[in-house]
């Protein structure tokens, strides 16, 4: 009796031990994993995976997001071979489920800006402009991305045309739709694009600090373009530096840049820059 | 004879045979028998006589290959008839989540009672059986005794003519075994026909107006418990002396 | 009636004390409060993911009642010959097979019902304080109708289970094959579809005769899968809801028929 208590006892002790060390052990292990978190897609055509998930596909479509999302909270930096992937996520999210706002948004957000792939985010954008007729933002996001990232003007009018005619649809976007049919205002478009998506209730405070920054930004730039006009129109001639503008009264000081000390200038091509790119 | 108004019970050359993997085996070879309205009439037999099957087929749970049956004079597989029966299957089975009262009410109902009728007659039954403690307890919690108790109990509920027990005394106790026991005897008082099978000899010694002897499926004896063999002290050994008569006769 | 009745109020109250039955409602519950917690990490149209999760679960916990509790149910009265304390009274097999499934059918709905009720109130919580994050045409009668047909659905399913149990010798046959009928009931549509409109298959006709003929057999249980439709508020036909309903109860009253008549053949030793 005391002998099996006893071992009992030693068992419990020796491999309860024994867990514990390999369970912390694991888990550091599991920690380093985590930064080389990959996501894990499939490559299974979109009706295939809507038969695998059979009535399940809005929840499947919910868990690739999140997948998604996950991936991309994890990671600093994301390779070309990653952000295939997370447009194969996305593509099949949408396959599984065409209507969802979350998954264009974040076509939007990510394979545009940062995946740098403005084709393929058109295409997965077309989806939703499809299956949401009653939501003007899809139809918007192509437009802007004909507009922004493919230098086509005309698709780009017509999806901001396209966009403007949904109820509730803001009217800056027949405006623009107009306007991109004679090509000009790019600075001016994308100031009002990030204007009117202060409006979105729904930011993250981070987000909307970032977006008020670039408008902020934008807009010093846009000063300081007609600032440039007048001065060339009074001088026949572009100023060698912004600094002049101030000497010559034409403006009081120059605008903050929230991303720098000053704007950039050129002054061969005299265009403003907020930053390094170009 | 079968479908003779005076027999409760009657089985005319009924064959009945299974098919076990590609070979048929054969359970009942010709069954003939007729039990009188009234009589408790035992149905004795080693395992595998073929006993299960003719009740069974008696309550058409399987049909005969040959032959017919009849029950108080209805014809199996024409006539409805169920209802002039009470049958307790060999260690019943019930729907354990459900209590004994329930049980009894909706076999009550379900044989034609109103819904009051149903309950008091179902107290009154659980009364009968010692298990009017348990009526609202749920089954799971019943011993074996206890279930083949309840077994009688929905038998007896809709007060029959005919009883069909498939080996009423298995599973119980000596107490238990005696409470059927008066049961059985009560409803000879009363006029019923109670057709049992069982392998325990002294019951049916003591109960039977009547036996029948069951071997591989073909009827060896029937009659009055002292008819069977005169010469023999009891019933056991007459009824393994009939048994081993009819081996005998077999491997010849 | 009354007989079916009588079979069909044993089945439900034998059911609803199983203590698997708790456990699935219980799990449901659970899948509720996770719910809350997975809505959270969306941060658009969460109504929209909310509506999803409470719809699959109810579909979840149905085809669990169904394939594991109903088709053991069955087949356990034929196992356990509790079904002779049934046909050794004056009751058909007709009323067995009908009153078990109105009997297991109301156990569906009760669990459709209850997990409708705390689908609404997990959807209601997790989109506290956000309700303009619901997709633009929700509605709670959309919602009801995703959880109605959904329900239908399943006893479409549950109809078919009684029929393979009564068809097939073995229970895990008969969970087998009620598995496969609802997988091939979800994806028919589909899969008929695809292979029509692709060139790889199109010379091949008998392939799509053959397909065409299992879609008579098969129930199309697609059609009766409102979830995108309910969570977003799509605008639903009344046409289409009158055409699925007569398709599905007319194909539950042919399964449990066909039922019927192979269980009045059948022996039951």
């Amino acid at each position: 009796m005391k002998k099996t208590t006893l071992l009992l006892l030693s068992c419990l002790l020796g491999f309860g031990a024994l867990n514990l060390a390999a369970g912390s052990a694991l888990k550091d292990v599991r920690q380093d994993l985590k930064t080389t978190y990959s996501l894990r897609t499939v490559p299974v055509p979109g009706p295939v995976l809507g038969m695998a998930a059979g009535e399940f596909k809005g929840i499947a479509a919910d868990y690739l997001l999140m997948e998604v999302g996950a991936f991309l909270g994890s990671r600093q930096e994301a390779s070309p071979e990653d952000w295939e992937r997370v447009s194969t996520a996305l593509e099949q999210s949408l396959m599984l489920d065409p209507y969802f706002q979350q998954t264009y948004l974040y076509v939007q957000a990510f394979l545009t800006w940062q995946a740098k792939m403005p084709e393929k985010a058109v295409e997965l954008l077309k989806i939703s402009a499809q299956h949401r007729p009653w939501d003007w933002r899809p139809p918007y996001y192509i437009g802007f991305d004909y507009y922004f990232f493919l230098k086509d003007f005309d698709n780009a009018s017509r999806y901001f045309l396209e966009a403007g005619k949904v109820e509730g649809a803001p009217v800056l976007l027949p405006l623009l739709g107009a306007r991109f049919a004679v090509k000009s205002g790019r600075t001016e478009v994308a100031l009002r694009l990030l204007e009117s998506m202060l409006d979105d209730p729904t930011l993250e405070e981070t987000e909307r600090k970032e977006i008020s920054q670039r408008i902020e930004a934008m807009k010093g730039v846009l000063y300081l373009k007609a600032a440039l006009a007048s001065y060339k129109e009074k001088e026949g001639r572009l100023p060698d530096s912004l600094e002049e503008l101030i000497e010559k009264d034409i403006i009081k000081k120059t605008p903050s840049n929230p991303y720098a000390s000053e704007y950039l200038y050129d002054k061969t091509t005299g265009y403003v820059y907020f930053d390094e790119v170009k | 004879m079968a479908g003779n108004d005076q027999a409760a019970v009657a089985f005319q050359g009924v064959w009945k045979s299974f098919k076990q993997g590609r070979r048929p085996i054969v359970a009942l070879r010709g069954l003939t028998l007729s039990v009188a309205i009234g009589e408790i009439f035992g149905f004795l037999g080693p395992n595998g006589a073929g006993k299960s099957t003719a009740i069974k087929l008696l309550l058409r749970f399987i049909r005969p290959d040959e032959g017919a049956i009849s029950v108080d004079g209805l014809l199996l597989g024409r006539d409805q008839f169920h209802h002039r029966i009470g049958y307790l299957p060999e260690a019943p089975c019930f729907y354990e989540n459900l209590t004994g009262l329930e049980t009894l009410c909706f076999a009550a109902r379900a044989s034609g009672l109103s819904r009051n009728e149903a309950e008091t007659k179902a107290w009154k039954v659980l009364e009968e059986l010692n298990l009017k403690p348990a009526g609202k307890s749920q089954i799971r919690t019943y011993s074996k005794g206890m279930k083949q108790r309840l077994g009688i109990c929905q038998a007896l509920i809709h007060d029959p003519g005919i009883y069909i027990l498939d080996e009423p005394m298995s599973g119980l106790d000596p107490l238990g075994r005696r409470l059927i026991t008066e049961v059985i005897l009560d409803l000879r008082k009363r006029g019923k026909t109670v057709f049992f099978s069982s392998h325990i000899l002294s019951d049916a010694e003591r109960l039977c107006d009547r036996i029948g002897i069951l071997n591989k499926g073909e009827m060896l004896f029937v009659g009055r418990v002292d008819e069977i063999a005169p010469d023999e002290k009891t019933l056991e050994d007459a009824f393994v002396k009939i048994i081993e008569t009819h081996r005998g006769a077999a491997i010849d | 009636m009354t007989k079916t009745f009588l079979v069909a109020k044993i089945a439900f109250k034998e059911g609803t004390r199983n203590r698997a039955l708790h456990g699935i409602i219980s799990l449901g519950i659970l899948l509720f409060a996770v719910n809350i917690i997975v809505t959270a990490m969306f941060s658009w149209e969460m109504g929209k993911v909310a509506v999803d999760m409470g719809l699959s679960v109810i579909s979840l916990a149905g085809l669990i009642i169904i394939f594991f509790l109903g088709i053991n149910s069955l087949s356990n009265d034929l196992e356990r010959r509790t079904i002779y304390l049934i046909l050794s009274r004056p009751l058909t097999k007709r009323h067995y097979l009908v009153g078990k499934f109105f009997g297991l059918g109301l156990l569906v709905i009760t669990s459709s019902l209850v997990l409708g009720v705390l689908a609404a109130v997990s959807v209601k919580i997790a989109m506290y304080g956000s309700e303009s994050f619901m997709p633009a045409g929700f509605s709670w009668a959309t919602f009801c109708l995703g959880i109605i047909y959904q329900t239908l659905s399943l006893l479409i399913v549950l109809a078919l289970s009684v029929l393979w149990v009564t068809a097939t010798s073995h229970p895990f046959t008969a969970l087998l094959v009620s598995v496969i009928s609802y997988l091939v009931g979800q994806n028919l549509e589909n899969v008929t579809s695809i292979i029509s409109t692709s060139k790889v298959f199109a010379g091949n006709p008998f392939l799509i005769k053959t397909l065409e003929w299992i879609s008579w057999i098969f129930p199309n249980l697609a059609a009766f899968d409102l979830k995108t439709t309910a969570a977003y508020g799509l605008p639903v036909d009344a046409a289409y809801l009158a055409l699925t309903a007569a398709y599905g109860i007319s194909y539950i009253i042919v399964c449990l028929t066909i039922a019927t008549a192979i269980f009045n053949r059948r022996e039951l030793p």
